[in-house]
């Protein structure tokens, strides 16, 4: 049993480990999946922002060099024209002005300079641009660059000479002559179209879709910037200490490096993760095709858009929140399964509980109801003895009357003196040929007292068989109880008869010390208690004894006590001796019949020996209630 | 013949001397041992449920004074005879009549018991 109870609280244990296994997988399971999900969804989501800045980088880069490339279309057309290869300024100047015209969002202004520095031509969105004075335009460095190369000229910043950052694109005049196989060319100067920083920033700012929330950049090979959405910047280099010293330390060398692989050229993305901030920066370089046989494209800077992963950033929080519902779902699934595990075990120990009290609620009443089957077998085996015993009497004193009567039958002639097969010879001591009429009379006597005895019995048992099966009749109504005390205490003298040995000459007598004691019972079964304690007290009581017998008033009950003086009731005997058959004296039925009146008809029935009052013998005592 | 019952002990007694038995009878079971001798009795037909000691005990008894002595024994239980075999072991002790019974019955049991050896 010990070890069962071991084993369940051990598999108890078991499931609940089980369940917290089960449960804290799934979470961590969960766990996973949702992060990967979040990742995937995350790495998506930046990608798409990633392909987005990319983009948008080739569209304002194609845009950017577009633009470029209708300008150096402009200054080639201007350089090939013939009022500038004929060296006529007042005919070429309707074509400068045209070209400014064209492209008058994006230029700032379009010159021609002579081979000699002088300024012929210049010719902004308000009119002639005068000359500065006392500057030499052919130190400039897109002039010496232009003279040296003998190529378009696509420049990086430089301030103009009212010191504005600018970038300029310049193209080369030749006069090309015939001289013998041989074509000549002569440097006749150089036609520029200067593009302000400022202005190239508003023109790419506006070329910008208008619902984008990118930002743009763009610097030129030298890393001079061309444009930023902060425009103090315009001009500054990025390398400088100015827009350097802008950098959070932790991210500029990893930035800068990012800036210089841009400038190689080509393009590319970078991804920028600062302060929970997610960004992409694609990039590309602005590579202008000048001429139509230009076998180099001519590197002019590199184009900057940054994306910031605004989209990405929401979904990763949207996702952390749905990572932290999933593990608290998981959670409190896991821990309800604990806890439904718990509430199932505990209520299968209470119903272990519940089935062990019932278990032994059952065994107990098994056990009673064997008690009761033993008890009904005694009662059946004791009932029999009782039965058998007069019922032997009246048979064999029968048996012998008979005899009596018929002498020619009488058994004393088939008894002759015999000899039996072991010798021994039987010859009857005192030959009894005939009964007496003592005999006679003694075996109707006894008889006559075993009839009673049967009769009496079997009276008491169906009375007991009524007892056990609950259906005595009580009839209660009043009477006085002292007149019927006195009245059985006068029919004492048949009770005797019937029961008392011969020659005990017992004395009854009746002491009654109330006057009058109207009970409330069944006149028949308190005469049958009451015969029935004098009985016994006449049974037990000694030769010349007497019975005293007295009534009164005691509360709401008439007490009434049967004392005897003689040999008292057996310590063993006291605390059953109102059960069935507890004593053999009578039929053994007698006290356990009076206990069963007395209490149906609502009074209480008990003995004791006299030795307390240091006297002999025991006095029995019922209760009766008091008519209202 | 012992038994506490003075009316079955007077009948049996009788009856049995109307058949030729010589019969002692007694009601108290310590007068009987009392009376035993060697070589007094035949046969001693003792009643099982006696006040004080049973038939049993006492036949024990009587063989302490008188070991020739033989048994049957008499009862109104209502005994089974595996029950007799526990409580009787011996052999000897197997002779069972069962109340109530005619004197005629008794008789013819008692002469039965006494032609076994």
């Amino acid at each position: 049993m010990k070890s069962r109870v071991t084993s369940r609280r051990y598999n108890s244990v078991l499931l609940i480990i089980v369940i917290i296994l089960v449960a804290g997988s799934l979470l961590f399971a969960s766990y996973e999946y949702s992060n990967s999900v979040s990742n995937g969804i995350q790495a998506a989501s930046i990608d798409s922002a990633n392909s987005g800045a990319q983009i948008e980088v080739t569209e304002m880069t194609h845009i950017l060099v577009n633009q470029l490339e209708v300008v150096g279309k402009n200054l080639q057309v201007l350089a090939a024209s013939a009022s500038v290869q004929g060296g006529n300024v007042s005919g070429a100047l309707p074509l400068f002005i045209s070209a400014q015209n064209t492209t008058s969002s994006f230029t700032t202004d379009y010159s021609w300079i002579a081979a000699n520095g002088a300024l012929l031509i210049a010719w902004n969105n308000t009119g002639a641009v005068p000359a500065a004075a006392g500057v030499n335009l052919t130190s400039r460095p897109y002039f010496v660059a232009v003279k040296q190369s003998g190529a378009p000229y696509f420049g990086d910043v430089i301030l103009s000479l009212h010191l504005v950052p600018e970038v300029v694109v310049a193209w080369p005049v030749f006069n090309q002559t015939e001289v013998g196989a041989h074509a000549v060319r002569t440097f006749e100067g150089i036609v520029v179209a200067s593009i302000a920083v400022l202005t190239l920033g508003s023109y790419l700012k506006s070329q910008l879709p208008s619902a984008t929330s990118s930002g743009l950049g763009a610097i030129d090979t030298q890393g001079d910037i061309l444009y930023s959405g902060n425009h103090s910047q315009f001009g500054l280099n990025v390398f400088g200490p100015q827009v350097q010293s802008g950098l959070p330390p932790s991210f500029a060398p990893s930035f800068d490096s990012f800036l210089h692989l841009s400038l190689e050229g080509g393009s590319g993305i970078y991804d920028l993760d600062y302060n929970g901030l997610r960004a992409s920066i694609a990039y590309q370089a602005v590579d202008i095709n000048a001429t139509d046989n230009q076998t180099k494209p001519t590197f002019f800077g590199v184009l900057y858009v940054l994306t910031v992963d605004v989209l990405a950033a929401d979904q990763a929080a949207s996702i952390n929140s749905l990572r932290l519902f999933f593990a608290v779902s998981v959670a409190l699934i896991g821990g309800s399964g604990v806890i439904i595990a718990l509430v199932v075990l505990n209520w299968n120990s209470r119903l272990d509980r519940i089935i062990k009290r019932r278990t032994a609620e059952l065994v107990a009443a098994n056990d009673e109801l064997a008690e009761q089957a033993q008890a009904q077998k005694d009662l059946i085996n004791i009932a029999a003895h009782e039965l058998r015993t007069p019922a032997q009497s009246i048979l064999a004193n029968s048996e012998l009357l008979k005899d009596a009567l018929s002498p020619s039958s009488s058994p004393t002639s088939q008894y002759p003196s015999t000899t039996t097969s072991s010798g021994i010879q039987r010859v009857p001591l005192t030959p009894r040929p005939d009964m007496s009429e003592g005999d006679v009379k003694d075996l109707v006597d006894s008889t006559f007292r075993n009839a009673i005895r049967l009769q009496k019995i079997t009276n008491n048992l169906l009375e007991v068989a009524r007892i056990d099966t609950k259906t005595v009749k009580i009839e209660l109504e009043s009477f006085e109880l002292n007149e019927k005390i006195e009245s059985v205490v006068d029919d004492f003298g048949k009770i005797a008869e019937a029961e008392g040995p011969k020659g005990k000459d017992v004395q009854v007598v009746f002491e009654p010390r109330s006057k009058a004691l109207l009970v409330r019972a069944d006149r028949i079964k308190a005469y049958e208690v009451l015969s029935n304690l004098i009985t016994n007290a006449i049974r037990h009581s000694n030769a010349g004894g007497k019975v005293t017998v007295s009534a009164e008033l005691s509360g709401d009950f008439a007490l009434v006590r049967v004392r005897d003086e003689g040999t008292g009731i057996d310590k063993s005997l006291l605390p059953r001796l109102f059960e069935k058959f507890a004593t053999n004296a009578g039929t053994g039925l007698g006290l356990f019949i009076s206990k069963s009146y007395v209490e149906a008809m609502g009074g209480r029935i008990w003995a004791d020996n006299n030795d307390a009052t240091g006297a002999t013998g025991a006095t029995f005592s019922f209760t009766l209630p008091i008519a209202r | 013949l012992v038994d506490d019952d003075a009316d079955i002990v007077r009948a049996f007694k009788l009856g049995l001397e109307l058949r030729g038995f010589s019969v002692d009878s007694y009601t108290d079971p310590m007068q009987a041992l009392d009376s035993v001798e060697p070589g007094s009795y035949d046969l001693a037909l003792l009643d099982i449920q006696m006040p004080g000691i049973d038939g049993f005990e006492l036949y024990k008894l009587l063989r302490t004074r008188d070991g020739g002595v033989g048994v049957v024994f008499l009862t109104a239980f209502e005994m089974r005879e595996s029950e007799f075999g526990r409580l009787a072991p011996d052999p000897a002790l197997r002779g069972l009549l069962k109340k109530p019974l005619s004197i005629s019955q008794l008789a013819e049991a008692l002469e039965a018991r006494l032609e076994r050896p």
